[in-house]
């Protein structure tokens, strides 16, 4: 049971008890000079540290840039992770950079300049990638395949991990007016490395993917449900922004190890 | 990243009247450009929802935005998010420092950024030489810049506010 | 011609640097002795105004107390002056309630220290702190400044002998040299201040270490934090962190930015906040904010 590291908690984190295990922003992190404060006390401990890139756009048809991979890889080596993630996005097309996590489209096309890019990616890594498919409120209007094949086929292709975020699964279902647990069903869990668990808010009737809302009980069960079918090495709650007071963090960690069956991490 | 045409679909959406096969890198940039430039939505996607794509992604920067720039937002109050996301719907992101600068200084040119915002503005343009078309860098000689009623003076990287929205005081920062 | 005072003039010169630099020294030695402060005391069960105090005297303890205040939802501004926007939190210091109860009447900033609750509220505070040896007291700061008297004296010396040697017709450059920064000292010796010993401000140090999350580099999250962690921040790191924290209702209270010995010269978030985007950092990979902690982290949809 772990947490995502940012800044802006640093000291609610140093102060969890019971934590195995943080994530932090790949980009935040510098290859060489100072970790960001806090970072080191935390590994200090042995908390394990895991990277996870947010811009390298390994979706992009555009071949990921070497020096982003070099950075992921310098950055896993020097928290000394046991792996590093990214996500099946892109960020930017023809130099313009997007500012967000985009969706691909679920066709054959993307699926090999997906695949071409973690290729280049894991040559350089000195650890197991892991990819988390992210939410998306639209969808591409060639999608050949479900999510599950689309994700099954670049995992296999790939070789890598898999990242489940449960509140993804959550808001795409939700948006597309699916059921979650089939999406479930058909993921292979025993190829998922670590699960993120995040808030989200409703606005005109499309569920958002914020990290800046409390986790809805409706993604709670989701992790229940996952669990139910095969429990993952380790989950995290994912939080980017507008924090709350130390006793709702708390409590929302707690909420999500019981409905996984972990162990709390806060006493 | 192009393969070849499978069967006419590759990049042609299927009723797509005419369609040239168009590569993945292309589209992806068509949409980009549709979320950040207000250029049009491609054919075949869900215009209501990548619209409220668009809006989620203005309201992150601006969120952005307003951590790098602190009294310009708060200039602001509840208009920020509406007054930046006007500004900025049709220039995608260089960056929450310079987005924020670009912002500023937009505001500045037509005599509208707030008073409390000046004096951050001034100082970070006598600190950083900004031409708004590459990273700012520090600057090296004594500059003064002013902004809103607020003058600022820098030397050796030690910053001096002279004015600050209208009071006469002298404070060393 | 006939030397000024029966003294040569490169002698005089001499010696009255040498007696200059005895003065400084036999100052500073004295001023450690005095400043010294309690080694033993310990700061851990120390209040966040109390150490405001240490950190920057009246002004950051009041800061301090308004930040908690602020953090708790009970005060606010009107125009330019702190009101009440809420009940008085439990638990809370004679500084704090007094401050409340001032804002009770709409009062500006600057005037606090004027209001007699608060007033008596800081002086207590800060003859608990004396008492532990962590502030220093009125009588030591006196006799600090007694040295001013001898560097004035020496400064006296300097400008008869001034005088008398343009009387003279000698050559006073360098004797005018001397007693400008023989004057230079005289005032900064008599403007000596100092409110925290030598071993509060290491006990500072360490606890600015501690609760470096708290520093305004790091954009901590207040409300995660608390009331107690937004007085403290205050505390540690001086007005900035209420900048930080709450930056349209520190503009409208009139905080000054400047309120910490050496907490943060931060002006305007100069600091570039806790991500490294600020046009020189080289991981980030040009051009993209790379919001260390914000925004960006991971997954998703489209950020609410």
């Amino acid at each position: 049971m772990g947490i995502g590291w940012r800044p802006e908690i640093s000291g609610f984190v140093a102060g969890l008890p019971g934590l195995r295990f943080a994530e932090v922003v790949a980009e935040s992190v510098h290859a060489h000079g100072d970790l960001p404060d806090g970072l080191p006390a935390l590994l200090d401990r042995g908390v394990a540290v895991v990277p996870h890139g947010v811009r390298l756009s390994l979706g992009g048809a555009e071949p990921v840039d070497p020096a982003r991979v070099t950075h992921l890889a310098a950055v896993a080596s020097r928290l000394s992770a046991p792996l590093a993630s990214e996500h099946i996005a892109f960020v930017r097309a023809a130099g313009v950079e997007a500012g967000h996590l985009l969706p691909i489209p679920r066709s054959r096309e993307a699926i090999d300049a997906v695949v071409a890019n973690v290729a280049r990616t894991t040559a350089e890594l000195p650890v197991p990638l892991a990819l988390e498919p992210i939410a998306s409120l639209f969808d591409w209007p060639d999608d050949e395949l479900t999510e599950a094949d689309f994700l099954t086929e670049i995992l296999d292709r790939t070789g890598a991990l898999l990242l489940l975020d449960v509140a993804n699964v959550y808001a795409n279902a939700r948006n597309r007016g699916e059921d979650p647990l089939d999406l479930l069903d058909k993921l292979p869990l025993d190829r998922v490395a670590y699960v993120h668990v995040a808030g989200g808010a409703e606005h005109q009737g499309l569920y958002h993917d914020t990290h800046t809302d409390a986790v809805p009980q409706a993604v709670l069960g989701l992790v229940t449900e996952l669990c139910a079918r095969h429990r993952p090495p380790a989950l995290m709650l994912e939080r980017d922004g507008d924090y709350p007071p130390a006793d709702e963090l708390t409590a929302e960690l707690d909420a999500i190890a019981a409905a996984a069956g972990y162990p709390a991490i806060t006493a | 990243m192009t393969s070849p045409i499978e069967g006419g679909r590759e990049g042609d959406h299927p009723g797509q009247p005419g369609g040239a096969p168009r590569s993945l890198a292309t589209r992806q940039a068509e949409l980009v450009e549709a979320l950040t430039g207000g250029k049009p939505v491609p054919y075949g996607f869900d215009a209501f929802k990548v619209d409220a794509a668009r809006v989620a992604l203005l309201r992150k920067r601006a969120g952005e935005v307003a951590r790098q720039w602190p009294m310009l937002a708060a200039g602001f109050g509840d208009r920020w998010t509406a007054s930046f996301s006007a500004w900025a719907a049709t220039r995608p992101t260089q960056g929450s420092l310079r987005d924020g600068w670009d912002f500023a200084r937009h505001l500045r040119s037509k005599g509208e950024l707030p008073a409390i915002a000046g004096a951050e503005l001034a100082e970070r343009e006598a600190r950083w030489s900004y031409a708004g078309s590459a990273a700012p860098r520090a600057r090296r000689v004594p500059a003064v810049r002013s902004a809103a009623g607020a003058v600022v003076v820098q030397v050796a990287g030690r910053i001096r506010v002279i004015r600050r929205r209208g009071w006469a005081a002298l404070r060393r920062s | 011609m006939q030397d000024t005072w029966g003294i040569p003039g490169p002698a005089f010169i001499v010696g009255y640097i040498v007696a200059l630099i005895v003065v400084v020294i036999l100052a500073v030695a004295h001023r450690k002795v005095l400043f010294r402060g309690d080694r033993s005391a310990r700061v851990d069960d120390l209040g966040p105004q109390q150490l405001a105090y240490l950190n920057g005297g009246d002004r950051l303890a009041v800061y301090s107390s308004i930040g908690g205040l602020r953090a708790a939802g009970a005060l606010g501004t009107a125009g330019s002056a702190l009101v009440q926007t809420g009940p008085i939190p439990v638990g809370v210091t004679p500084l704090d309630s007094a401050i409340h109860h001032a804002a009770s009447g709409q009062i500006r900033t600057r005037d606090l220290t004027g209001d007699q609750w608060v007033r008596s509220a800081l002086d207590d505070l800060r003859t608990g702190l004396e008492r532990r040896g962590l502030a220093v007291s009125p009588e030591a700061l006196k006799q600090a400044r007694l040295w001013a008297w001898a560097a004035g004296a020496l400064a006296l010396i300097g400008v008869f002998r001034l005088i008398a040697g343009i009387q003279n017709n000698k050559p006073v450059g360098f004797l005018v040299v001397a007693v400008v920064v023989v004057a230079f000292f005289t005032w900064r010796l008599a403007r000596t201040r100092r409110i925290a010993t030598d071993a509060a401000r290491a006990r500072m140090r360490e606890l600015r270490e501690r609760h470096g999350y708290l520093s305004p580099a790091q954009s901590p999250a207040y409300a995660t934090y608390g009331a107690t962690g937004a007085a403290l921040g205050v505390a540690l790191f001086g007005a900035a962190a209420l900048y930080d924290m709450d930056p349209a209702f520190a503009a409208e209270a009139e905080i000054q930015r400047a309120a910490a010995a050496n907490g943060f010269t931060s002006g305007s978030g100069s600091s570039c906040g806790s991500s490294s985007s600020c046009g020189s950092s080289s991981s980030c990979g040009g051009g993209s904010s790379c919001g260390g902690g914000g925004g960006c982290g991971g997954g998703g949809g489209c950020g609410g």
